[in-house]
């Protein structure tokens, strides 16, 4: 027999009632797991984002086009080490259903930018002397069973070729990984130029410029040059770090991560109301025994300790269920959504949240039932029973 | 019984001066007046009184789970009124054994594992309290019962195994208050020889509380309330 022998055979008391409220506490902890990892589908990608680089985009937005031009004049700048630029051509195969971000950049000049994007030497070799080569991410790859070598065609949803045909022979020359979560495998690269030379309308322009940093505590002052230099011309800019354009691109999402959290706090709080009404009774039903440990020698800490074990004990036994199964699923699922959600994960850090709001959950649920345990008096309760 | 015995041994308690006034709603109830009692080192006494004359009361003051209103209670010459509740449990752990009508077992445990349960207070490395829970189970006749939870044994043994759970830690004074309350005269005659034997052999001091004469008897002598006071000869 030890003290924590006496908690766990407290806790097996009534069974039934134990049962249900591990279940709940079991079921509110894998929702929890599924929930975190949605949240860092939506808004987990921007934490990781580094703050060495600024984007550049049409003052009224994302859709508007700005001048190819712009990129030197940019690089020009002082604080500005390169530039490099983006066009976004809204890319699927064959059907809308399957989209795939087509992305048409300027040559290695923006994997020089992206270093978080990792591309074998050889295959970027190949890709700079093949004009309609791309540069596919490994997931898109392994989705479709690409190879290297492979022509596929990806239609987009924007450009339409001379011929009146949205359709985009490419070949594919490299594939490639990220060393950096807020990146995803999702993508497929072309060239700027075999969009630009083919393309019926909006011939030198580009949909966004990336502007890498000498100092990113220059990021302030970088992009207010830039933004100055452009005023009052007929295409305006609007430079944001890339980590503030992400964080606003997500809020547009609907703010994910607030709902989240709220659903979150709401079930906590339906938790916790369990657990305490679990301990209340507990205590309640054992009063006369805990009027017996205390007259044995039980100290008031020694019975506070006792029952705020038990809470814990329960409490923590439920969250590891929930928060291995929890991991579980989202595993699975993140297996399946990567499609969509790439950055759809259950994170070390979620988890090591999940364990804190065990804990505290199990203390707070306790706290009341262990202080009446603690307050009650050995004679009145040894008399009632 | 034999009173010549108490003038020479060492005092064990000494309730001296005792008041115990309960206050309910406007109205004070005197239950205590002004009690004195000298329990020696040794001392097998029996406490009688109608019902709600305050023998529980007395029982649990000199045992330190409840406070007088006023007097003084000494034990070994420690004053309980001095000590802080912390100090309190610590001085009931390790000197008082407390023996219930209703035993109060804790149900889920075996008869081992509530005996051991005072044991938990000590410093004890678990075997040796394995050990003394054993041996204390052994003492009462139910070395055969040690795996047994309390709904597995009959009321008799759940009264042996809550005197095991009283003498685990081996304190100084055994209180008991109606330990043979519950029990058919068979069963209630196994716990009095064992309380006679723990008295006899083993020295333990004990203070009963019982309405059974029968009982009473087999104490080494009687002290019966009266009007909040306690006096040698039932009044009748
Ligand atoms: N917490 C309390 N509040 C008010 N009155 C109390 C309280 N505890 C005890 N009393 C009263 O004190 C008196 C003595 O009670 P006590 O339990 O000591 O009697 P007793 O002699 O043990 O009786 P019994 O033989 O029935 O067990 C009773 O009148 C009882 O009602
Ligand atoms: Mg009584």
């Amino acid at each position: 027999m030890t003290t924590s022998g006496l908690m766990w055979a407290n806790l097996w008391r009534r069974k039934t009632r134990t049962v249900v409220t591990l279940l709940s506490i079991f079921v509110a902890f894998v929702l929890f797991a599924v929930l975190a990892a949605t949240r860092q589908a939506f808004v987990g990608g921007v934490d990781l984002i580094g703050n060495e680089r600024l984007l550049t985009i049409h003052k009224s937005g994302l859709i508007f086009a700005l001048p190819i031009s712009y990129r030197n004049r940019i690089a020009s700048l002082d604080g500005v080490v390169s530039v490099s630029i983006g066009v976004w051509m809204q890319g699927y195969f064959q059907e809308p259903k399957n989209f795939t971000p087509l992305i048409a950049v300027d040559n290695d000049a923006y994997f020089q930018m992206y270093r978080e994007i990792a591309v074998p030497p050889e295959q970027m070799a190949v890709w700079q002397k093949e004009r309609t080569g791309a540069i596919i991410g490994k997931s898109v790859a392994a989705r479709r069973g690409w190879k290297v070598g492979d022509t596929v065609p990806l239609r987009s949803g924007i450009y339409r070729r001379e011929s009146g045909d949205n359709t985009w022979e490419l070949k594919i020359s490299g594939i490639y990984d990220v060393t950096n979560k807020a990146f995803d495998t999702e993508s497929v690269m072309v060239h700027f130029d075999y969009l630009d030379e083919a393309r019926t309308f909006g011939r030198d322009t580009v949909g966004w410029l990336i502007v890498k940093l000498k100092d990113p505590s220059q990021a302030a002052r970088v992009a207010k040059d830039i933004d100055a230099l452009f005023a009052n011309s007929p295409r305006e800019t609007k430079t944001t770090s890339e980590k503030a354009f992400a964080e606003s691109f997500t809020s547009q999402v609907g703010d994910v991560g607030a709902i989240v959290t709220y659903v979150v706090s709401a079930v906590l709080l339906s938790m916790l109301i369990v657990i305490a009404s679990t301990m209340g009774q507990a205590v309640h039903e054992r009063t006369a025994e805990l009027a017996v440990l205390k007259a044995i020698g039980f100290s008031a800490r020694n019975v506070l300790f006792l029952v705020l074990g038990e809470s814990l004990l329960l409490t923590m036994f439920g969250a590891a269920l929930g928060l291995g199964l929890g991991y579980t699923v989202c595993r699975t699922l993140a297996g399946q959504l990567t499609q969509y959600m790439p950055a759809f994960w259950f994170t070390t850090e979620a988890l090591l949240i999940g364990i804190a709001l065990a804990l505290s959950l199990g203390l707070l649920a306790g706290a009341w039932p262990a202080a009446r345990a603690m307050r009650m008096r050995m004679v009145d309760a040894l008399r009632e029973a | 019984m034999n009173d010549s015995n108490a003038v020479t041994a060492e005092t064990l308690v000494r309730a001296s001066g005792i008041t115990k006034t309960y206050r309910r709603g406007g109205e004070s109830i005197n239950v205590l007046s002004g009690l004195m009692l000298d329990v020696p080192r040794g001392d097998f006494l029996a406490l009688m009184g109608p019902s709600g004359s305050g023998k529980s009361t007395l029982l649990n003051l000199i045992g330190g789970i409840d406070r007088a209103t006023s007097g003084s209670i000494e034990f070994a010459g420690r004053r309980l009124e001095d000590m802080n509740e912390s100090e309190l449990a610590r001085w009931r752990a390790r000197h008082v054994g407390f023996i219930f009508q209703m035993h109060h077992l804790l149900p889920m445990l075996t008869a081992q594992d509530n005996v051991e349960l005072p044991l938990l207070l000590t410093g004890f490395p678990g075997a040796e309290r394995r050990r003394r829970a054993a041996a204390a189970l052994k003492l009462v006749g139910l070395a055969d019962r040690v795996k047994h939870k309390p709904a597995e044994l009959s009321g008799g043994q759940e009264q042996r195994v809550g005197v095991a759970r009283a003498i685990v830690t081996d304190p100084d004074i055994l209180l008991c208050d109606e330990p043979t309350g519950d029990l058919d005269r068979k069963a209630g005659d196994a716990i009095l020889d064992l309380l006679q034997a723990l008295n006899g052999e083993h020295g333990k001091t004990i203070v009963m509380v019982t309405h059974d004469p029968h009982a009473a008897v087999r104490a080494k002598r009687t002290l019966y309330f009266d009007q909040g006071v306690l006096v040698t000869q039932a009044a009748m």
